[in-house]
C-alpha cells in the first residue's frame, strides 16, 4: 500500500507572510541603505562563540563588515564579558590586529596607550606633555554587549530597542547545556558577489536538497515515506524561523561511513535520534524522523543544530550586492580516535554540501542583475523566506 | 621524524609521507590536486584496515599518543577527509558543481 507522505506541522502565526516577493527590490541599493540603518543598526547581532574566548579570561577581535567595524569582545578574569569597539582613543589606531588571546589589559602598538578589561584608559607615555588630557573620558567606545546560551551578541544602536531576552523570544529558556561542552573543529569563510538576503535564503529551506546535494549527500534526508523532504515542523516566530529536517530511514551508508561511524555517534548523513539528553529547543516535535534543526535568528544568523554537533553560519553584508560568509561548526568532544573519525567524516561532508549550496549564490544572482525577472515564487516549504521579507519589511517601515 | 607506523600496520608505512597530514586544510588541498586514480590506491589500502587502526588507536588517549600511533592517527584522519569521492562514485575528487576551492578559505582550528 502507498504510504502517504509526511505533511509538515505549521506552527505560529502566517498573516501577512507572502510566497510572491519582488526581489529586484529586496536586492536593490535603495533597500539595503534601508536594512543598513533600520534592521542591522537596531538588532542584536550575533558575533562569536563564547568558546572562542579563553576560558580564564582574555579577548577576541571580530570584524564587522556590514559597519566596517573591528570589536574587541573582552572576558574578565571574573568572566564578564564586554564588547567595545577596537579603537585606540588616542589617533584612532586599530587597538588589537587580529585573532585572539589570554591579556586583558591592552596597549596600543602606536604610541603605547594602555587600556583595561574594562575599557578603562590606564596608563598613558609622557602624559605630562598632553596640556588638555583627561583620561576618565578616554576609555574604549564600548558597545552593547550580551551573551544568550553560549553566544555573543551586540546591538549597534545607540539605546537597544529591547532587550537580548526580548530579541530571542520564545526560544530563550529552550536552550540550556545544549553548546556548552562542545568543541569547534571548523571554521570557513568565503565572500560571495551576492546580495545577504539572497545568500541566506539558500540556507532556510529544505526544497533544494533533494536535487542540488545528489552528488555530495544523496539520499541524507527524506527516503520511501518522505520523497518530497517535507520538514516535519516549520515554524515562525515573532522575528525567527526554525524547522527540523527529516533523516532519511532508508539511508544506505557507504563504506567509509560504516568505518567512520561504527565507534562513535552517527553525525551526518546518518544521524543518531536519541533525544533523550535535548532540551525541549533541539527537536522540538520530538519528531522520530529528525536530523536536525534549522534556525533563522534574525536578521543574519542561521543555526544547524543536531544531535552531537551545531553548525553556525553568519551572512554579512558589505554592501548590497556583497556579502562575507562565515561557518563554524561545534561537535561532541571527541573521547578517543574512533570518535575522532566520525567527526572528520562528518565535517568534510557538511563542508562539501555547503560549497554546493555557495555555488548556487552568485549565479542566481548575477542571473537576476538581468532584470528580466522581478518576482520569485515560494513555496509552503519556504516559509522560512517569506517570514524573513515579512520581518525585513516590519522593521523598514517602523519610524 | 620517523615515517613508521606501528609494527602491526608496517604495511602501509609507504603512505605515511603522502598522506599523515595533520589538519583539514592540507588535507583538502592535496586530496583535491590529484585524480580520483591517484586516490584509489591508498583509499583501497586503508578502507579494509580501518577497523583495526579504530581498535588499536581507542587504546590510547588522544593526547598522550606515541609517535608512531600518532602518525597512524593522521593518516586515518586524512582517509576520513578523503574518502567521500570515491564512496560517492565520482569522476573526480572535487566536482566542478562547488564553490571554487580557491576562494573558500579555511582558519583556525581548519588550519591547526
Amino acid at each position: 500500500m502507498e504510504q502517504k507522505e509526511v505533511e509538515s506541522v505549521i506552527r505560529g502565526d502566517q498573516t501577512g507572510l507572502q510566497d510572491t516577493i519582488n526581489i529586484l527590490e529586496k536586492i536593490s541599493p535603495e533597500y539595503y541603505k534601508k536594512e543598513k540603518e533600520k534592521i542591522f543598526n537596531r538588532s542584536w547581532l550575533s558575533i562569536c562563540h563564547t568558546l572562542d574566548l579563553p576560558e580564564a579570561g582574555g579577548y577576541r577581535v571580530v570584524e564587522v563588515p556590514t559597519f566596517k567595524a573591528s570589536l574587541l569582545i573582552v572576558k574578565d578574569r571574573q568572566g564578564v564579558i564586554r564588547g567595545y569597539h577596537n579603537i585606540c582613543r588616542h589617533r584612532g589606531n586599530k587597538l588589537i590586529r587580529s585573532g585572539s588571546g589570554d591579556k586583558i589589559n591592552f596597549a596600543c602598538g602606536f604610541h603605547g596607550w594602555v587600556f583595561s578589561a574594562q575599557g578603562q584608559l590606564v596608563n598613558v607615555p609622557d602624559e605630562a606633555q598632553f596640556k588638555t588630557l583627561n583620561k576618565d573620558n578616554l576609555g574604549l567606545i564600548p558597545i552593547h554587549t550580551d551573551v544568550w546560551e553560549g553566544f555573543v551578541f551586540v546591538n549597534f544602536d545607540k539605546t537597544p530597542r529591547s532587550t537580548l531576552k526580548e530579541w530571542i523570544g520564545q526560544m530563550y529558556g529552550d536552550f540550556k547545556d545544549y553548546f556548552s561542552g562542545k568543541e569547534k573543529l571548523t571554521r570557513y569563510q568565503v565572500e560571495v558577489n551576492c546580495n545577504w538576503n539572497m545568500a541566506l535564503s539558500a540556507f532556510i529551506e529544505g526544497y533544494h536538497t533533494k536535487y542540488l546535494h545528489k552528488l555530495t549527500a544523496p539520499d541524507y534526508q527524506g527516503g520511501k515515506t518522505n520523497k518530497n523532504r517535507h520538514r516535519p515542523l516549520i515554524e515562525t516566530q515573532e522575528r525567527h524561523t526554525r524547522y527540523s529536517a527529516p533523516r532519511n530511514p532508508d539511508h544506505v551508508a557507504t563504506p567509509a561511513e560504516i568505518a567512520a561511524y561504527k565507534y562513535g555517534k552517527k553525525l551526518t548523513p546518518a544521524f543518531d535520534n536519541d533525544n533523550s539528553h535535548l532540551p525541549p529547543g533541539v527537536n522540538p516535535l520530538r519528531s522520530d524522523i529528525w536530523a536536525f534543526d534549522v534556525i533563522k535568528l534574525f536578521p543574519n544568523l542561521v543555526m544547524l543544530n543536531s544531535n552531537y554537533w551545531h553548525l553556525a553560519i553568519w551572512f554579512w553584508p558589505i554592501d548590497e550586492v556583497r556579502t562575507v560568509i562565515r561557518a563554524e561548526r561545534l561537535f561532541y568532544k571527541a573521547k578517543n580516535a574512533g570518535e575522532c573519525f566520525g567527526q572528520a567524516f562528518s565535517k568534510v561532508r557538511a563542508r562539501e554540501v555547503l560549497r554546493e549550496d555557495l555555488n548556487t549564490l552568485e549565479a542566481t544572482q548575477d542571473a537576476l542583475m538581468s532584470g528580466v525577472m522581478q518576482d520569485i515564487i515560494l513555496s509552503q516549504q519556504e516559509i522560512p523566506i517569506q517570514h524573513h521579507f515579512k520581518v525585513s519589511d516590519d522593521m523598514i517601515g517602523a519610524a | 621524524m620517523s615515517h613508521h607506523l606501528p609494527p602491526e600496520f608496517s604495511a602501509l608505512d609507504s603512505y605515511t609521507r603522502e598522506w599523515a597530514l595533520t589538519n583539514e586544510k592540507d588535507r583538502h588541498d592535496h586530496l583535491v590536486s590529484l585524480s580520483i586514480d591517484q586516490l584509489k590506491p591508498f583509499y583501497e589500502a586503508m578502507l579494509p584496515q580501518m577497523d583495526a587502526i579504530t581498535k588499536y588507536l581507542n587504546q590510547f588517549s588522544l593526547d598522550a599518543m606515541p609517535a608512531d600511533a600518532k602518525l597512524l592517527f593522521d593518516m586515518a584522519m586524512t582517509f576520513m577527509e578523503s574518502a567521500h569521492p570515491i564512496d560517492l562514485h565520482w569522476k573526480t575528487t572535487d566536482i566542478e558543481d562547488k564553490f571554487p576551492a580557491e576562494r573558500f578559505q579555511f582558519y583556525p582550528p581548519s588550519t591547526v
